[in-house]
Order: structure tokens, then sequence, then C-alpha cells
């Protein structure tokens, strides 16, 4: 589903396959940023304007104050966002509180560059909510 | 691709999609090569760019959001 959204939103203006960073019971984000072939994807991500985002894929999920160089806040039609993403991911990289058995569902804020880009511990979002996606590209 | 702290980048719609490989059909630029108006060349000095390679790659946040994102059972669907 959230893979879909990617893709469809980079359809007609990126090349390429993209999913979500987005975790499941089955997987962290982390492990679906592979290939076609089924290898590990390692970066560097940019943004659509060119600005890198963070330069591996270890990276994203540091212990870094600041794991971003820049925040991943344009859309693929370079739309500037800011608000609240749906990750289910905590910033180690692990699978966060996911819908619908957390009453709190773990979210990112997508104007951050420190580890509540995917994990901020501030707004509650509820599962119902209607929130952003971030998109890898992995091919 | 990179020449003298330029990069070549392939650009669509004023959007930089990505250098080199990954540029499929919407090309690519090398340093000093010709413009022809769909492609460009990054700028020099982009600190980001200067550490581009082949192999870069995009990531973005959606333009919109999303509430339907959960399958059957209500759970999160990758």
């Amino acid at each position: 589903m959230a893979d879909v959204k990617c893709q469809a939103e980079a359809s007609g203006r990126l090349p390429g396959r993209f999913v979500a960073w987005f975790s499941s019971v089955a997987a962290p984000a982390p492990s679906r940023l592979v290939d076609a072939t089924g290898q590990p994807v390692n970066g560097p991500w940019f943004r659509v304007d060119g600005m890198r985002i963070v330069a591996s894929r270890s990276a994203l999920v540091g212990t870094a104050s600041t794991p971003l160089e820049n925040p991943i806040n344009l859309s693929a039609s370079r739309v500037k966002s800011g608000g609240g993403v749906w990750t289910g991911t905590r910033s180690d990289g692990s699978v966060g509180t996911l819908c619908p058995t957390g009453a709190t569902p773990t979210t990112g804020i997508a104007a951050d560059v420190g580890p509540t880009w995917t994990d901020q511990k501030v707004f509650d979002a509820k599962c119902g909510d209607t929130l952003l996606l971030y998109c890898f590209q992995v091919d | 691709m990179k020449r003298g702290g330029h990069v070549s980048r392939c650009f669509a719609a004023g959007i930089v999609v990505a250098s080199s490989a990954a540029c499929g059909s919407f090309g690519t630029t090398d340093a000093g090569g010709a413009e022809d108006g769909s492609v460009e060349e990054a700028a020099a000095g982009d600190a980001a760019a200067s550490d581009a390679s082949a192999h870069d790659l995009i990531a973005f946040v959606t333009g919109v959001g999303y509430a339907d994102i959960t399958g059957p059972d209500r759970s999160w669907r990758t």
C-alpha cells in the first residue's frame, strides 16, 4: 500500500523504483531498502533539488544528533512539506509502534534532520490520521 | 562525471532527477558539454552535488497525506 503510493507519486516525474520508509511487523524500514535483486541499497540519497539527505543507509539510523544532512521535505514535484509522516520506525531503525495496536503510532516530521525525522514524540498521531510518507529510490 | 568541482546531473522539468546512469531517458550532462534546454549542468561549488556519483538515489516526501495505508485487518501495509 505505502510503496504503491510512493511509486504513484514518482511516476512521470522521477525514474526508478521507490519504496516507502515504512516498517511492518515483518520488516523494519531499513531492511526494505533493497534493489530488485534483493541486495541492500546503501545510498547516498538526494532530494529532488540535488541537496544530499544522507550519505548512507546506516547513517539514516545512526546515533548522530542529526542523522540527516538535509530534511526530506520536498515532494517528487518539488513541493515543500514539513508535516507528520507515517514511519512505524524508531530512530535506531527498529520497528516502532504500528497501527492498529499502538495508541500512538510511530511517526516522523518531514522538516527535521534529527532523530525525530523518523520518530517524533511530540505529536500524538492516531491511526486514522492523514499523514505523509517518505519514499526512497532503490533501483 | 565529476570534473573540476562540477558534477554532471540530469534534470527534467527543472527537477534534479539524478546523475549519470540513473538519468535514464532524462539524459545527462557532462561538464563542458552542450546543453539542449532540457538538460542542465549542476552549479559549480554545490556542496551537495560535490559528492554525487553514478549511483545517486532520490528520496522525497509525498506531496499529499494518506490515511488509507491499512490492510483488511486495519494493520499497516508496506
